[in-house]
C-alpha cells in the first residue's frame, strides 16, 4: 500500500496505477474487516470467558492488599485505595502460615520425588519388559482409575489407623507414590522409546539398573516434566487428605490453614485472601519457570528428531 | 574374531508359529555372512537370538566354540549396529562409541586412543563433540558402525544398516562396510531384505523365507544354482522369469511347452532330469541376461524363442524389455536394442540360464553340468 519507493515521475501513469491499487488495497481492506467483524463474536466471548476466570483472581490480588479501614467502608469494592501490608502481616504474625508453607513443600516434594522415580519405573516394566500377566495387571491398574476417591476415605482411613499412621505424613506420601495415571503416562510415553535404543545399550554391557538411569530415564525429560508438575501442584493442593490424617495444627499444610482462617479472621477477609494469594506462588513459580517443558509436555512430546 | 556355530536354532513365539525353525549354519572365522529374505521372515529375531537379546527356543549356540544359549547380551562380546543407528539422543558422538569401554572399565587413555582410531577410520573425527541429533543419516550410520568398532568384538552384528539411507549413500556405505571387513577381518552376520547388497558384500549368503533356511551358498553359487523356486527368483536383478508347463518328448530330445506360452527345447545337460520327471509339471525359469543378450546371439546352436515387445526401459548400458510370446509375459536384458515396442523378435536363450523346478515342490530339477 506505500508508494515511498516509487519515483515520483511520469505522474499521469503512476496516478492511474495508485488509483489501481487503492482499490485494491481498499477491497482487501473491507474484506479484512469483514473477517473481523464476522470473528468479533468469537473474540467477545473468548474475552468475556477469560474476564469470568480473570475476576476472581484480581478480587483475591486486591482485597489481599485493603486495610481493615477500607474493607469496611465499602461493601464489595474492585479497586485499592490505600494498598496495605497489614493483612500480610495479621496472616504471618497470627497463624502457623509459615510453618504450613514448610510443611506443605516437605509434602509435595516427597511425593513428586517419589513419582518421578517409582512411576517411571513401573512404566517402563509395563511398556519394555515382559513377564507372565503384564498386560492384565495393567488393565487391572488402569480400571482402578474409575474408583472414585470418596469410596475409599473410609477403608484408606482404617488402614491408615492400623498402621498408626494417623496424624503423620505417611498417608499422605506414601499412597501416592504408586499413582496409576502417571504410569499409564510413562507407559505411553516410555514404549515410544525405540526398543533398539535398549538393545544397543544391552549389547555394549549395561546393567538393567544403569539401562534404567543412563539412557531410558535422560530421554524422558518431557514425562518427567510433566510427572513433576503435576504431582507437585497435586500433592500441593490437596486438601482432604491433609484435613483427614493430620490432627496436630502445627502439621496442617497450606490448604489446611487457609481454611482455618474463615474461622479465625471470619470478618477479616483481607487476611483470608492474603493467605490465599501467597499459597499459589509457588505454583507460579514452578510454571515461569518450566513453561517451556509444560508446553511441550501437553503438546505431544517427540522424541524422534 | 571367533567362530559362530548354530545347531538347530528355533524360535517360537507363540507354540506352534515358529519365527526361526531349525537353522544350521557354521560361520567360520573372519567370514562375512549375509542373512537375506523378505519382511518378516526372521532375520531380525535369528541377529537378536545370537546377540543374546532374544531367548533361544530351541537347538544350541555356540561362539568361539563355547555354548553360549543363556549368556547375556552383554557377556557374549558381541557388538551390533541397528537399522535405526540407535545412537544415545542424550550423549556426544563421542560418549556414544565410548559408553561401551567404560561399562568394561577400559582405562581412560585406552578409550581415547580407539575412539579416535574409529573416528579416523571412519572419517567422523570432526563430529565427535556433537550430539545424535546434530547429524545427517549417513553420519549416524558412522558413529553406530564406530560405537561397533571401538569395541573390537569377537563378532560384529548388523541388522538392515543400510536400509534408511537414500540409495546413492547405500552404495557408498556398502562398500565402506566391505572395505572394513577386509580390513579388520572380523566375523561379521550382516542381515538385509536387500538382494543387491546381499550379493555384493556377503562371502556366503543365508536367504531365508518364513522362518526356515533355503539356501546357503557363496553370492555366485546362489546365483547359478537356486535350489528352489523362491531363492532363484529372490537373487538377480531384474528377476528370473518364470512358466509353468511340461516337458514334452521330441526327436531331437526334450523340450518345454507351456499352453498358449512359450515352448523351448532344452539342451542336453537337462535330459536326464526331463526323463525323471515324466509328465509331472514343471516350472521353467530364465534369467533375464540369458534372453537375446550378447552371449546368447554368440551361440549358434542357442534354441530361440519368439517375443513381441511391449515395453522398453533403457537403463545406460541396457535395455530391459518387456516382452510376451502368447500369453507369457517376462522380461529380456540385452545390452543392445534398435526396435520399437510392437517389434516380433526372435531371441536366442543362453544355456546355461536356463532351470527347471519341479511344479509341486518347486525344487530345482537335478542338472548334468558337463554336458552342453
Ligand atoms: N516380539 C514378538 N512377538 C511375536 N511375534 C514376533 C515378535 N517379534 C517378531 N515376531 C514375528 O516373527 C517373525 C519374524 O520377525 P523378524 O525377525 O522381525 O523378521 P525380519 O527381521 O526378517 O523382517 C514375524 O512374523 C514377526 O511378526
Ligand atoms: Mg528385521
Amino acid at each position: 500500500m506505500s508508494t515511498l519507493s516509487e519515483p515520483q515521475s511520469d505522474s499521469y501513469a503512476k496516478l492511474q496505477r495508485d488509483a489501481e491499487r487503492e482499490g485494491k488495497s481498499l477491497f482487501k481492506l473491507s474484506q479484512r474487516r469483514l473477517r473481523f467483524w464476522k470473528m468479533s463474536w468469537v473474540y467477545l466471548v473468548l474475552g468475556g470467558a477469560a474476564l469470568l476466570l480473570a475476576l476472581p483472581f484480581y478480587y483475591m490480588l486486591v482485597t489481599a492488599f485493603k486495610s481493615t479501614e477500607e474493607l469496611a467502608s465499602f461493601s464489595v469494592s474492585l479497586w485499592i485505595q490505600h494498598p496495605s501490608l497489614e493483612p500480610l502481616r495479621q496472616l504471618l504474625e497470627g497463624t502457623i502460615y509459615l510453618r504450613s508453607i514448610g510443611n506443605s513443600l516437605l509434602i509435595s516434594g516427597a511425593i513428586t520425588v517419589g513419582n518421578l522415580l517409582f512411576c517411571p519405573l513401573a512404566g517402563y516394566a509395563f511398556s519394555k519388559h515382559r513377564f507372565p500377566g503384564r498386560d492384565k495387571i495393567f488393565f487391572i491398574l488402569l480400571s482402578t482409575m474409575m474408583i472414585p476417591g470418596a469410596v475409599l476415605m473410609v477403608p484408606n482411613f482404617l488402614l491408615a489407623r492400623d498402621f498408626g499412621w494417623i496424624n503423620t505424613y505417611f498417608p499422605l506420601i506414601i499412597p501416592s507414590f504408586g499413582s496409576v495415571f502417571f504410569v499409564f503416562l510413562s507407559r505411553q510415553f516410555i514404549s515410544k522409546i525405540p526398543n533398539d535404543l535398549i538393545q544397543a545399550a544391552r549389547v555394549d554391557g549395561c546393567s538393567e539398573v544403569r539401562l534404567f538411569f543412563q539412557i531410558v530415564l535422560p530421554c524422558c525429560r518431557p514425562l518427567l516434566a510433566s510427572i513433576g508438575i503435576l504431582s507437585f501442584l497435586g500433592a500441593w493442593n490437596s486438601f482432604i487428605g491433609p484435613m483427614i490424617y493430620l490432627l496436630d495444627e502445627s502439621m496442617y499444610t497450606t490448604p489446611l490453614v487457609i481454611s482455618m482462617l474463615q474461622g479465625r479472621f471470619s470478618n477479616l477477609e483481607n487476611v483470608q485472601m492474603a493467605g490465599s494469594l501467597l499459597s499459589i506462588l509457588p505454583a507460579l513459580v514452578l510454571f515461569f519457570v518450566f513453561q517451556k517443558q509444560i508446553v511441550n509436555s501437553f503438546a505431544s512430546s517427540g522424541l524422534k528428531e | 574374531m571367533a567362530t559362530l556355530s548354530l545347531q538347530k536354532i528355533s524360535k517360537y513365539y507363540a507354540p506352534n508359529a515358529a519365527a526361526v525353525k531349525d537353522v544350521d549354519l557354521e560361520v567360520k572365522d573372519g567370514e562375512f555372512v549375509v542373512l537375506v529374505g523378505p519382511s518378516g521372515c526372521g532375520k531380525s529375531t535369528l541377529l537378536n537370538m545370537i546377540a543374546g537379546l532374544e531367548e533361544i527356543t530351541g537347538g544350541t549356540l555356540e561362539i568361539a566354540g563355547r555354548e553360549v544359549n543363556d549368556l547375556p547380551a552383554k557377556n557374549r562380546d558381541i557388538a551390533m549396529v541397528f537399522q535405526n543407528y540407535a545412537l544415545y539422543p542424550h550423549m556426544s558422538v563421542y560418549d556414544n562409541m565410548a559408553f561401551g569401554l567404560k561399562l568394561r572399565h577400559v582405562p581412560k587413555e585406552e578409550i581415547d586412543q580407539r575412539v579416535q582410531e574409529a573416528a579416523r577410520v571412519l572419517s567422523i573425527g570432526h563430529l565427535l563433540e556433537r550430539l545424535p541429533r546434530e547429524l545427517s543419516g549417513g553420519q549416524r550410520q558412522r558413529v553406530a558402525v564406530g560405537r561397533a568398532i571401538v569395541r573390537k568384538p569377537a563378532i560384529f552384528l548388523f541388522d538392515e544398516p543400510l536400509s534408511n539411507l537414500d540409495a546413492k549413500l547405500r552404495v557408498q556405505m556398502r562398500v565402506e562396510l566391505k572395505d572394513l571387513h577386509q580390513r579388520l577381518r572380523s566375523t561379521m552376520i550382516y542381515v538385509t531384505h536387500d538382494q543387491t547388497e546381499a550379493m555384493t558384500m556377503g562371502d556366503r549368503i543365508v536367504v531365508m523365507k518364513d522362518g526356515l533356511v533355503q539356501q546357503v551358498a557363496s553370492p555366485l553359487e546362489l546365483y547359478d544354482h537356486p535350489c528352489n523356486r523362491f531363492v532363484a527368483s529372490f537373487i538377480g536383478s531384474p528377476p528370473m522369469n518364470f512358466f509353468e508347463g511340461t516337458l514334452v518328448k521330441t526327436d531331437k530330445g526334450y523340450s518345454f511347452h507351456q499352453e498358449q506360452g512359450i515352448t523351448l527345447p532344452l539342451p542336453k545337460r537337462w535330459f536326464r532330469a526331463a526323463e525323471a520327471q515324466g509328465q509331472r509339471k514343471v516350472i521353467l525359469g530364465l534369467r533375464p541376461e540369458g534372453i537375446g543378450s550378447l552371449l546368447a546371439t554368440l551361440d549358434t546352436e542357442a534354441p530361440k524363442i519368439e517375443a513381441q515387445v511391449k515395453v522398453v526401459e533403457p537403463m545406460g548400458s541396457e535395455f530391459y524389455l518387456h516382452v510376451t510370446t502368447g500369453k507369457a509375459a517376462y522380461v529380456a536384458r540385452v545390452e543392445k536394442f534398435q526396435g520399437k515396442p510392437g517389434d516380433t523378435l526372435s531371441m536366442p536363450v543362453l544355456r546355461d540360464k536356463i532351470y527347471l523346478f519341479d511344479g509341486a515342490s518347486e525344487l530345482a530339477l537335478s542338472v548334468d553340468q558337463d554336458l552342453p
